[in-house]
């Protein structure tokens, strides 16, 4: 029965090769999100072509002052602001999915989305703010506190109550349902103008990007990813059950504690900056699982780049549609979204 | 001798509730398939799980003067692995990644992995498993993913492996399989521990078979010493005739539910 050294090599051989074919599809997705990246920048009311981009981008003074002011001062906050969401909520995504042992978790259906327009909402509406805010900060940081806020409750449900993956998960969608109501009731006792500017908020805008918002976003994502990267191996021991885990020396309480920490601070930046975006961070780990698995050392920036990628393509679309006008993303997103997601269940009742 | 696994006061539930209180087992040897038998509901998971540090428990499990109750999760799965019942379904994972991450889930973070690479393929042809060592998880069949919860115990070498109903849900030709993987493991000098259902198949591959009932060991021995009419009747409440078949093994047929409700 004793295997030979060269047979061991073989197989190892095998799977070296598999995992340079998975380093393969991550460089593909990291050039089709840059790709969508530079057709946001081309998109738009007025016309920039591909070379002006080009050289805008690697010499800013050689442009004219209208064409610096379009690609610098709108375009490209915007769109380095949807690659960022995307990798935001995808990230986020990811790792409530695994944590919670469940494909619809997201930060959208587990009502941290949800939550966060509530805190918008009574900025907007009752202007309600906390102390020492600046004004034009309010929305973002009531965005934010509600976000953060709710994801540590569900990691209060999960310290205190020992809950499972499973009564995480339904408390989540209890919050979802409980936030939607009170979005609905600022709605109804808002003002004609408050109004109009909550629903607007909720439908998710990339047009409220500016460089200062990017550098906070960009410095959350930088100073967390790369723990969620480092949890990898304990991340995929937890697909294959809480106890099988335990049993490999993983502390799964404590992991599932610190990964919803992470998830707060990825959701939280992401929505308090631009509004409610649903299915990114739903839609694109699915995409990443498919085409890497769940090895989490991929999955994780396979995500990442599968929600950039569907941000920009997003964003590309919202000023496509309809020409001159900039469709809220987080309608395109849902738009795009939908289909694919059932696309997802159905396939799964076929193989099933 | 120096190396048996002894159980002394061992006490544990979940939360409020007392499953075993107080339960004590004498040296488990090296090379040993002890068989945890009993009716649903006797605590033999929760065992189990006590002497895996699963669950929270109070008492000594002892090995070679280590008590492994009282070290961390981490240091204990050197020495203790666990095997629950199944592999979850939907993990979309290859065989050889589910093996590696029994090592590399608990190592510091991005650690030298090669040498788990060769570990995780040397499990996986211990068990039969190396034609499906790059095979997607949810392309293997029942008794292949057992196997494949086995390699993920004996990876580390462990010296004790904990089986929960390692044979469950198995058409025979499996459980034959599985049981001569664990009969391997054990003549290698494993100490083994596994709960079983199924008296016959506990009676045809173990050499001690401890039967509990109500948190307590109504009897402990070999097979033969433990599977007794009257044992049985004090811990399922049943009739039942114990019977030597041809090739010396035990036989167990339960007739009907014993008449005396047994100690409640």
């Amino acid at each position: 029965m004793q295997m030979d050294q060269q047979a061991i090599e073989q197989t190892l051989q095998s799977y070296r090769d598999l995992l340079r074919r998975r380093t393969a599809v991550l460089l593909l997705l990291l050039l089709c999100a840059l790709t969508a990246f530079f057709i946001d920048l081309l998109t738009g009311p007025s016309a920039l072509s591909p070379a002006q981009a080009l050289r805008g981008i690697f010499s800013p003074e050689s442009l004219s002052r209208t064409d610096y002011v379009i690609l610098w001062q709108v375009r490209m906050p915007a769109a380095v602001m949807a690659l960022l969401v995307g990798i935001a909520l995808a990230l986020a995504g990811a790792e409530m999915q695994t944590i919670l042992d469940n494909p619809l978790a997201s930060p959208f259906t587990l009502g941290v989305s949800h939550a966060a327009a509530f805190g918008a909402a009574i900025g907007i509406v009752l202007g309600a703010s906390f102390p020492a805010v600046p004004l034009n900060w309010t929305i973002s940081v009531n965005a934010f506190v509600f976000a953060f806020g709710s994801t540590l409750l569900l990691q209060l449900v999960a310290r205190h109550l020992g809950a499972s993956a499973q009564s995480l998960v339904l408390f989540g969608i209890a919050m979802f349902f409980t936030f939607e109501a009170l979005v609905k009731l600022m709605q109804f006792i808002a003002s004609e103008q408050a109004l109009q500017q909550l629903v607007f908020w909720t439908m998710g805008n990339l047009g409220r990007a500016d460089w200062t918002k990017i550098g906070y976003l960009a410095a959350a994502i930088a100073l967390t990813a790369p723990f969620t990267y480092r949890a990898s191996w304990k991340m995929t021991a937890l697909r294959m059950g809480d106890e099988r885990a335990k049993s490999f020396g993983v502390r799964v309480e404590r992991l599932r504690l610190i990964s919803l920490f992470r998830v707060a601070i990825f959701t939280s930046f992401a929505v308090a900056f631009v509004g409610t975006i649903g299915f990114i961070g739903l839609v694109a780990p699915h995409i990443a699982r498919l085409l890497v698995g769940e090895d989490h050392r991929f999955l994780f920036p396979a995500s990442a780049l599968a929600g950039a990628f569907l941000m920009s393509a997003a964003s590309v679309a919202s000023k496509a549609i309809l020409p001159g006008v900039i469709i809220p993303i987080g309608i395109v997103t849902a738009l795009i979204g939908v289909p694919f997601f059932m696309w997802l269940v159905f396939r799964r009742r076929y193989r099933s | 001798m120096t190396e048996a696994l002894s159980i002394r006061g061992l006490r544990a539930g979940y939360g409020p509730r007392t499953v075993i209180g107080g339960l004590s087992i004498s040296g488990i040897e090296p090379g040993q398939i002890v068989s945890l038998v009993g009716p649903n509901a006797a605590g033999k998971s929760t065992l189990l799980r006590a002497i895996a540090g699963l669950i929270a428990a109070e008492g000594e499990v002892d090995l070679a003067g280590r008590n492994l109750l009282a070290i961390s999760q981490n240091e204990r799965s050197k020495f203790v692995a666990f095997m629950p019942q199944s592999l979850p379904q939907g993990a979309n994972l290859i065989v050889l990644e589910a093996v590696i991450s029994a090592l590399s889930a608990s190592a510091p973070a991005m650690s030298h992995e090669t040498s788990f690479g060769e570990r995780a393929v040397r499990a996986l042809n211990r068990v039969g498993l190396s034609e499906q060592t790059l095979e997607p998880l949810e392309r293997l069949s029942g008794g292949q993913r057992q196997l494949v919860g086995i390699a993920q115990a004996i990876v580390r070498n462990p010296r004790i492996l904990l089986l929960d109903e390692p044979t469950s849900a198995l058409d025979l030709r499996n459980q034959l399989e599985i049981m001569s993987v664990i009969r391997g493991l054990a003549d290698e000098g494993h100490m083994i521990v596994a709960v079983m259902h199924d008296l016959a198949l506990a009676a045809r591959w173990s050499d001690r078979t401890i039967l509990l009932h109500q948190g307590r060991i109504v009897a402990d021995g070999t097979p033969a010493e433990t599977i007794t009419t009257e044992n049985l009747a004090l811990a399922y409440q049943v009739e039942a005739r114990v019977e030597r078949c041809s090739g010396g093994f035990l036989q167990v047929i339960a007739d009907r539910p014993s008449a005396h409700k047994g100690r409640e």
